[in-house]
């Protein structure tokens, strides 16, 4: 990806767009959440790649954003702001069907008590399978999560998280299985 | 203020998750600003708690507010002071996985004091996900808190505003040494972020080596973007820091 596409991209992302949103009607553009990828190197302190949410997207409702190290920028996933973002474990691929892009499917569930959401995202192919191995990561919250937004005593963040599972697009990186918990 | 740790199980659909270990803490403002040590042994007023860290099985919590230790005869005489500080939960049962709000002062415990004021104009302000922990080689736990400071002016009349790391051992109390924090990567950001506290906006992430000891610090920071530094603490516990790089500008562009 050249370097006026990175840019476009990274402005598409994360830019400001007009919003009745009360957060944006206040507030600049801002990064959220952050986690890194390292490099294979233990020593080494340069990422391989980094994830964070860029707050201000479509209905002010930010993206998940990953920068890699070889400077290429891709929206994670449309539409969704990230808050804590954790990495999880290497874990075995689930099940999952075969064939191009699945729309989204989210599906409510309970993850214990209290505030907690977890979202996954899995894209079939065995061909896939080893690369999916290696990318099991943590990201944001999707954009049905904007009715979790709160205003309380001008202090913003998400409350009320629920736990879901999704299927949703590839990225440039390549098909990915992503799952999250928002721990508050 | 809701907090839980779960553990996951990746090999159902839904992914199974398992409560282990939760807390609802809460924070009784009630009006003692005369006497609030009667009959308390930690005294708090207004105090809101910000992000939540687990190290080594331990969990803390980072929070700001009046704070008055009452078992302090200085600090009795100051009486309450504006206070960063940093405080360990207690796991006992009557403080976690009930389903009814703790109260703040049963269930935490004062643990390092970051700063005191009892201008609280000299206010700082923290983020919500702003605290990460780290081993250090002197043995002591270390914290890093991403802070909200006013440099100059006036608030209201958007005066400067700047948000920076500040590392701190364990154990440290303002009250008795006023200069255990280490500071760096100040970075001017919006005002707006006072006047309207935003979570998850100054995120920290360490690359820890073999022994926890930090090698590398990420953050964001609010509008200003995201910031790498390599980072070595030696064994008087003196933070260096260097190599800072920008990977997302203010005008949120990489910098290859």
């Amino acid at each position: 990806m050249g370097r006026t596409n990175i840019r476009d991209t990274i402005e598409e992302s994360c830019t400001m767009r007009s919003s009745h949103h009360i957060i944006t009607q206040q507030l600049p553009p801002v990064s959220t959440g952050l986690e890194v990828v390292w490099g294979e190197n233990p020593q080494g302190t340069k990422p391989e790649r980094l994830f964070f949410g860029c707050y201000g997207e479509i209905d002010g409702l930010g993206n998940l954003t990953t920068a890699n190290a070889d400077g290429t920028i891709h929206q994670t996933m449309h539409g969704a702001h990230a808050g804590t973002i954790l990495l999880g474990p290497q874990v075995p691929p689930l099940p999952a069907p075969m064939g191009d892009y699945i729309p989204p499917d989210m599906e409510l569930s309970q993850g214990g008590a209290g505030s907690s959401l977890s979202v996954s995202e899995h894209k079939g192919g065995h061909g896939i399978a080893i690369f999916v191995l290696s990318l099991f990561m943590i990201v944001a919250v999707h954009r049905r999560c904007r009715k979790y937004w709160k205003a309380k005593q001008h202090r913003y963040s998400m409350v009320n998280h629920e736990c879901y599972d999704f299927v949703g697009p590839s990225t440039e990186v390549g098909p990915t299985t992503v799952s999250y918990v928002e721990l508050r | 203020m809701n907090w839980e740790i779960l553990t996951a199980k990746y090999d159902t659909r839904p992914i199974g998750l398992q409560s282990f270990f939760r807390t609802n803490l809460e924070v009784q403002n009630s009006d003692c600003m005369l006497d609030c040590c009667l009959g308390a042994s930690h005294s708090y007023y207004k105090v809101e708690p910000r992000t939540y860290a687990m190290h080594d099985g331990e969990f803390f919590v980072s929070w700001e507010g009046f704070y008055q230790n009452c078992s302090d005869d200085i600090a009795l005489r100051r009486g309450l002071q504006w206070t960063v500080g940093i405080s360990r939960i207690s796991r006992s049962t009557a403080c976690v996985f009930t389903s009814l709000p703790v109260k703040f002062e049963d269930c935490t415990t004062p643990d390092t004091i970051l700063f005191q004021s009892a201008d609280v104009q000299k206010w700082t302000l923290l983020g919500y996900s702003g605290l990460t922990v780290s081993q250090s080689p002197s043995g002591r736990r270390m914290f890093y808190l991403s802070v909200i400071e006013r440099t100059s002016g006036n608030i209201e009349a958007n005066g400067m505003v700047q948000n920076q790391i500040w590392v701190i051992p364990e154990g440290e109390n303002y009250s008795k040494n006023p200069h255990p924090v280490q500071k760096f990567g100040p970075i001017a950001i919006s005002a707006d972020f006072v006047r309207n506290v935003f979570d998850d906006a100054g995120t920290i992430r360490l690359r820890l080596d073999e022994h926890g000891y930090p090698i590398a610090a990420y953050r964001t920071a609010y509008d200003a973007g995201i910031f790498c530094y390599s980072v070595k603490i030696d064994t008087e516990g003196i933070l260096r820091v260097w190599d800072e790089q920008i990977f997302v500008t203010r005008s949120r562009r990489v910098v290859l």
